[in-house]
């Protein structure tokens, strides 16, 4: 009788020794859905001055948006595209890349650092291919100069 | 006469005994043959590496049982000795969209190599942990101002790339997030439902294949038929809520460019968050992805030999 059990506790053993070391992921089936009707948002107001102030901080996650630039080129040429690659070398130079918001005369210029101070125009410069970026983030107006603290960045095109 | 009887017996018995021993000593029996391996597996883990898993041979134990040989063509591939007990190998040096076969074979004392062998074809893919701003490829919830669209591969910058609305025709796939629900549909199914308002409809078309891997990580994922072998839906969607999910899946999708008969076939790894497969804070939560991404079209990864 205790032959048998430990026979039946080694077997359990070794079946659960090699599913535990077989290392290959188990199957699950997707779900799979057939043409429905179109799904259409139903757009509610908000029934309350508490609900309206939710929205509005909600608002407040809303990123910045703009281009990347090269402080160095827009000085220039009132524009400062660079490619990515340009904006990486500037960047290792110590050249700033900075951000544009807006354009023409409304046109502001942001100055992006890290949550840690940092400068964060590396960062920026892997994102001056994109169309837009967005960042979200504390902004601060220091000695005239348009500052964000990013806390995300990201691509917005 | 008794004794004379008895030393002739003897003798004869001495004499006997003599000549079997002589024949036992001179005498040698052939090695046995091993029996191959078998069941042979593969995963791409980059672009120049594949890896390989197989049923080891059921004659290991015996002491006549040697190593293993990989033969892998084409290309001048020298064959690899495998040591008895591994059952897992990554090969290194090739090329991405090249179908190469490989061939394991077991091998006895003597070299010789067993009759039977583990086979299969196989392509290494494009590894992607990072999108075209070499930041972790994240997709985000609908709510969000970023991306919630995955374009699998941007030619122009070489990598996946988030999109957003505006630059649905180019979406593969996307993150759903309204009225309760979070699941990852095909840009198609999407245009199709007007799950989003896309300006221009998706020029690829995208499907998504029934099977979910349930892991957090692409190595895992090995295969042993071709991914086209797999069915594959434009409707087929994946409920991120799903629990069995929160640890991190692999999903397999295919691409096809307009007017194109042939796919590109891609695995898509969704990484697991603290919380399941949505990681981040509301409004802007996301997925993020690694994608092994198969750039040559109408090469399914693997197609099994027997």
């Amino acid at each position: 009788m205790k032959k048998l059990f430990l026979a039946t506790v080694s077997l359990l053993l070794v079946f659960g020794l090699t599913f535990a070391f077989s290392q290959e992921a188990a199957q699950k089936k997707a779900s799979a859905k057939t043409a429905e009707p179109a799904k259409v948002e139903q757009k509610q107001k908000p029934e309350t001055k508490a609900d309206e102030k939710k929205d509005a901080n909600k608002k407040a996650d809303k990123p910045l948006k703009g281009r990347v630039i090269s402080l160095t080129k827009y000085i220039i040429d009132n524009n400062g595209t660079v490619s990515k690659d340009e904006a990486m070398k500037e960047a290792d130079e110590g050249k700033p890349i900075v951000l544009l918001v807006g354009e023409g005369k409304k046109a502001k210029i942001y100055f992006v650092f890290n949550e840690d101070g940092s400068f964060a125009g590396k960062k920026l410069a892997k994102y001056a291919s994109n169309k837009y970026v967005g960042i979200i983030g504390k902004q601060k107006v220091v000695g005239g100069l348009n500052i964000i603290i990013a806390e995300m960045i990201e691509s917005m095109d | 006469m008794k004794i004379k009887s008895f030393f002739a017996f003897a003798s004869f018995f001495l004499a006997l005994l003599l000549f079997v021993s002589c024949e036992e000593s001179t005498t040698t029996e052939p090695t046995p043959t091993v029996t191959g391996p078998d069941s042979m597996k593969a995963t791409s883990i980059d672009s120049a590496t594949v890896r390989l898993r197989w049923k080891l041979s059921p004659d290991e134990s015996k002491t006549y049982f040697k190593d293993y040989v990989l033969y892998i063509s084409p290309g001048a591939f020298s064959p690899k000795i495998i040591s008895k007990g591994t059952n897992t190998i990554d090969i290194k040096g090739l090329t991405d969209g090249t179908i190469y076969t490989f061939e394991l074979r077991a091998r006895n004392t003597e070299d010789k190599e067993s009759i039977g062998s583990a086979k299969i074809q196989w392509s290494p893919a494009f590894r992607f942990t990072t999108n075209i701003n070499d930041e972790p490829i994240r997709v985000y919830e609908t709510a969000s101002s970023f991306g919630s669209g995955l374009q699998l591969y941007d030619p122009t910058n070489g990598k996946p790339k988030t999109l957003k609305v505006a630059s649905g025709e180019f979406w593969n796939l996307g993150l759903y997030t309204k009225l309760g629900e979070v699941s990852l549909y095909s840009a198609n199914y999407i245009a199709n439902n007007n799950l989003y308002n896309f300006p221009k409809a998706p020029t690829w078309t995208t499907e998504i294949s029934e099977d979910v891997f349930l892991t957090n990580t692409l190595d895992n994922v090995f295969d042993s038929q071709a991914l086209s072998a797999r069915k594959f839906s434009t409707n087929y969607y994946i409920d991120l809520t799903e629990p069995s999910f929160q640890n991190g899946i692999v999903i397999i999708v295919r691409t096809k460019a307009p007017n194109a008969t042939d796919w590109n076939y891609a695995k898509v790894l969704i990484k697991p968050g603290a919380n399941g497969l949505l990681q981040g804070t509301p409004d802007n939560r996301y997925i993020e992805c690694v994608i092994s991404y198969q750039k040559k079209a109408g090469v399914p990864y693997a197609k099994p030999i027997n």
